[in-house]
């Protein structure tokens, strides 16, 4: 077990950024999940951490150990892959205790330490099949005991549920989450599924072609996107985004105009201009007292999914997401969202929060 | 670096074990008679002619030969597309003839050819078949030679269409056969076409066959063995160049059917 | 249509059957008297040697080149794809052309020889008839012809094995070597099978490449033995005989080729 750490890690392929500027601190025992869309660099920041790639600049530690120049097997990482990557020609067993071997652990202290980690993960019944014979929760705790067994400095995991149905995926989530606590065993873990990264991770990095958005704990990127791409990403559904002009202490959004509060950042620092207002689904409610941002709601777009009900309506031309909590029958016309519950975000590439 | 090295000193000794044969040869066909004979042997061509081929083409047997290897390949692949297309489809469609077929043709596959050559010439002298000049012994010989050949791909590309295309074509109002001419075949083209380059490059390449049906009405391979045992260097070589040319167009042609293992009878 | 098939190719077999136990003098069938002359030909015996161990050099000398090629254009350099496209060249190559090409470079006064006299070594006698080296040479010339088969097949194999079991593989700590072992060389283990029955069976033809390169009888084999029997004596009978213990060899050894394939 140890911290790891990477510092100004940039890969290029070509003219490509597959990754610019990585920097990030993991503490020991500490999982961070790293949550974005395909090609955005997630892939690629496990594989130069695995060695399968070589960075085009930067620097890895694990621990005091610089370790991006090294060949893999010198790494002491451990990988989960998206689709296991288990020996199809050995046993489970055989499978597990690969890594021992290797690094010539035999004889008894292989069995024991195969059987051990075998048990921990209730694999003992399996461990003389192969891995064709398995289904898809076993060989996922098999790829799971390959990485585990020798201890590594660092665990590496690719997108490890994605192969499970919905329902095994719930299961196996808890069961990752209680057995990283238990080893505290330092841990990346790379997603593009946001309820997978917020459950899991300790702390969360989103990613967006080859940059890092924002590093946070999950409740705060959810409560304090750093920019639009990471309010639009989080939230099932996720956050309404709007364009407005701010004037003067002025809101306008469509043919509303919202009065801001005299401490606002946006007053504060005076910033005029157009921006991007994002407000969650969640943040309306039917309440005449509520006040702020008004939506009308279009009742035939309504979407009754029993601990939450769902529906489109529009704030002037643009179109918004509403989330009223359990089953509403008859939907209002009218909903609001406080003036505290908007996020104000810069009109331009970046995105940046302003608030 | 070191790594680059390999793969340049690697890859030049593939390349040159490749291309060095066959760079001899077509030396051998466009230099004069004499420098084939010197010693030591030139590596470079030291003087181009096309003389070779024009000595090859004023006799009497290369234009003989070569119209014969061009008849009989092209009545091969008809004849053998005639009888594979259907075995093909039926293979594609019913698992139980297919286990048969592919068994049966195997079989054919990798049996001997001399095991039916010897008796086919037994058969051929007593229908007059024999030495035919025509070569119609022959074709029949390049036919059964063929046909696991053309099977393999054949079936390979048949699979690749839907049955569900066929079914909906019945539904459509088609026949069954209608369905298959219509629907299938069209579909199956670029596989029928691989096929067909395939049998005329078996035919075209064959050798034991064409050695002991055909004893003085020769097409092109038992022409050159015989150019090659009693004749020039130079004309010899002009004639392997002129039968290298059609196979290496076809092959080719046929290359993304070969790196897809239709081919080579690897696969299933 | 299996049928029409079936009697298509079956047809003359059955007629060689005849051939090969009918006495030619007498007519009379079924006789052993065939047999019993092949029986006392030392010719015979000698290519019955020669077609077991002929295929068994051949597809070993195939195999080794075979796996180090594909091996080698799998890895990831420039110039892979022309590469992989020129190893396929000599299996393109009409069998007499290269047997033709390959006469001219291991001839006495040929370019074998010659390369041999440029680094100042004498000359070697590549196809003297009955010779330990033009046993060789015979193996060499089949193998340059053949072994594109085999890296084709070994190549779609290698292709088959997903890259993430190497990586895992080195991430759990092996090397190359260790990789090569206890990965790619298990994995390849049902492709390897196939592609030795399959050029097995098929290098039991052997015909042109012995004939062409050494004669008759040279470096005989079952193939131009019947051949000869046929061409050089008019005798179909022995010839047809001769040819028959071939098939039977071949279809034997197609067994568990197509054992292997119902399994597939």
């Amino acid at each position: 077990m140890a911290a790891a750490e990477f510092d100004q890690v940039c890969k290029r392929y070509g003219d490509v950024v597959g990754l610019e500027g990585f920097s990030l601190r993991i503490a020991d025992g500490e999982l961070v999940a790293v949550l974005g869309p395909s090609g955005c660099g997630k892939s690629t920041l496990l594989r130069l951490t695995a060695g399968l790639e070589q960075p085009t600049s930067g620097t890895i530690r694990i621990g005091e150990r610089r370790i991006d120049a090294l060949p893999p097997h010198q790494r002491d990482v451990a990988m989960v892959f998206q689709n296991y990557a288990l020996y199809p020609h050995m046993t489970v067993r055989e499978n597990i205790a690969f890594p021992l071997r290797m690094r010539g652990v035999r004889g008894a202290e292989q069995q024991a330490r195969t059987t051990h980690i075998a048990e921990a993960l209730d694999l003992g019944a399996v461990l003389e099949r192969r891995p064709g014979a398995l289904s898809g929760g076993q060989r996922q705790r098999v790829a799971l005991a390959r990485a585990l067994v020798r201890e590594p400095a660092l665990f590496l995991m690719d997108e490890p549920l994605s192969n499970l149905d919905a329902r095994l995926r719930l299961d196996v989530r808890q069961y990752i989450r209680a057995l990283q606590r238990r080893l505290r065993v330092t841990t990346l873990y790379v997603t593009h599924d946001q309820s997978e990264a917020m459950t899991l991770g300790d702390r969360v990095v989103v990613m967006r072609a080859g940059r890092v958005q924002q590093v946070d704990t999950p409740a705060a990127v959810y409560e304090h996107p750093a920019s639009a791409f990471v309010a639009g990403f989080i939230g099932t559904p996720p956050m309404n985004l709007l364009h407005a002009l701010h004037t003067a202490g002025t809101l306008t959004i469509g043919a509303q105009r919202l009065a801001l509060p005299a401490d606002h950042a946006l007053r504060v620092r005076a910033a005029d201009g157009p921006l991007v207002v994002g407000v969650r689904p969640e943040a309306f409610s039917s309440d005449p007292a509520a006040g702020g941002l008004e939506a009308l709601i279009d009742p035939t777009t309504r979407e009754i999914l029993g601990s939450e009900t769902l529906a489109r309506g529009r704030v002037g031309g643009e179109a918004v997401i509403v989330r009223l909590p359990g089953v509403v029958r008859d939907i209002p016309l009218r909903v609001a969202a406080p003036v505290a519950a908007l996020h104000c975000f810069a009109d331009d590439a970046s995105g940046a929060r302003l608030t | 670096m070191k790594r680059a090295l390999f793969h340049v000193a690697g890859g030049s000794a593939v390349a040159a074990s490749v291309l060095l044969p066959l760079a001899l040869i077509l030396k051998q066909a466009f230099t004069p008679e004499a420098e084939s004979f010197a010693w030591p042997p030139t590596w470079l061509p030291q003087q181009l002619t096309g003389a070779n081929f024009r000595v090859l083409f004023s006799s009497v047997e290369l234009p003989y030969g070569l119209q014969l290897s061009l008849l009989v390949g092209g009545l091969t692949v008809a004849s053998t597309l005639l009888v594979t297309l259907p075995a093909a489809w039926l293979a594609a469609r019913a698992p139980a003839a297919d286990r048969r077929l592919d068994a049966t043709l195997v079989i054919a596959r990798v049996f001997p050819s001399i095991a039916l050559a010897v008796p086919l010439a037994a058969l051929f002298v007593r229908l007059g078949l024999y030495n035919s000049p025509a070569a119609l012994g022959l074709w029949i010989a390049h036919t059964l030679l063929a046909i696991p050949f053309a099977f393999f791909v054949l079936r390979t590309g048949l699979r690749r269409v839907p049955v569900e295309l066929e079914e909906a074509a019945q539904l459509d109002g088609a026949t069954p056969l209608g369905a298959v001419l219509r629907v299938t075949l069209p579909l199956a083209w670029p596989s029928i076409a691989a096929a067909a380059l395939l049998v005329f490059l078996v035919s075209w390449d064959e050798f034991t066959y064409a050695l002991v049906l055909q004893v003085t009405n020769r097409p092109l391979p038992p022409l050159l063995y015989y150019f090659a045992a009693f004749g020039y260097p130079g004309t010899a070589s002009a004639l392997a160049a002129i039968m290298l040319l059609p196979a290496v167009v076809i092959i080719a042609l046929l290359a993304p059917a070969i790196r897809s293992g239709g081919l080579t009878g690897s696969g299933r | 249509m299996v049928a029409l098939l079936a009697t298509l190719l079956a047809y003359p077999v059955l007629y060689a059957v005849r051939l090969a136990f009918t006495d030619p003098l007498t007519g009379h069938f079924p006789s052993l008297v065939n047999y019993a002359q092949l029986g006392r030909d030392a010719l015979f015996w000698r290519a019955v040697r020669n077609n077991a161990l002929l295929p068994l050099a051949s597809v070993v000398v195939e195999l080794v080149v075979g796996l180090a090629l594909a091996l080698f254009l799998s890895r990831r350099f420039p110039g892979r794809a022309a590469l992989r496209a020129l190893v396929v060249i000599p299996f393109a190559l009409p069998e007499i052309v290269v047997l033709t090409i390959m006469r001219y470079i291991f001839v006495r006064r040929g370019y074998a020889n010659a390369a041999l006299a440029a680094v100042g070594w004498p000359a070697l006698d590549w196809l003297t008839p009955g010779s330990a080296l033009a046993w060789i040479t015979v193996v060499l010339v089949d193998a340059w012809h053949v072994t594109p088969v085999m890296f084709l097949i070994l190549l779609a194999a290698l292709a088959g094995i997903p890259a993430e079991i190497g990586e895992a593989a080195q991430l759990d700590g092996a090397g190359p070597l260790a990789r090569f072992r206890y990965m790619t060389l298990p994995l390849l283990r049902p492709a390897l099978l196939a592609a030795v029955l399959l050029r097995g069976v098929d290098a039991l033809r052997i015909f042109a490449t012995p004939l062409v390169l050494t004669g008759v009888e040279g470096v005989p084999v079952l193939s131009s033995y019947a051949y000869h029997q046929w061409s050089d004596y008019g005798n179909d009978a022995a010839a047809a005989a001769a040819a028959l213990v071939l098939a039977l060899a071949s279809v034997a050894l197609s067994v568990p080729l197509l054992r292997l394939r119902e399994a597939a």
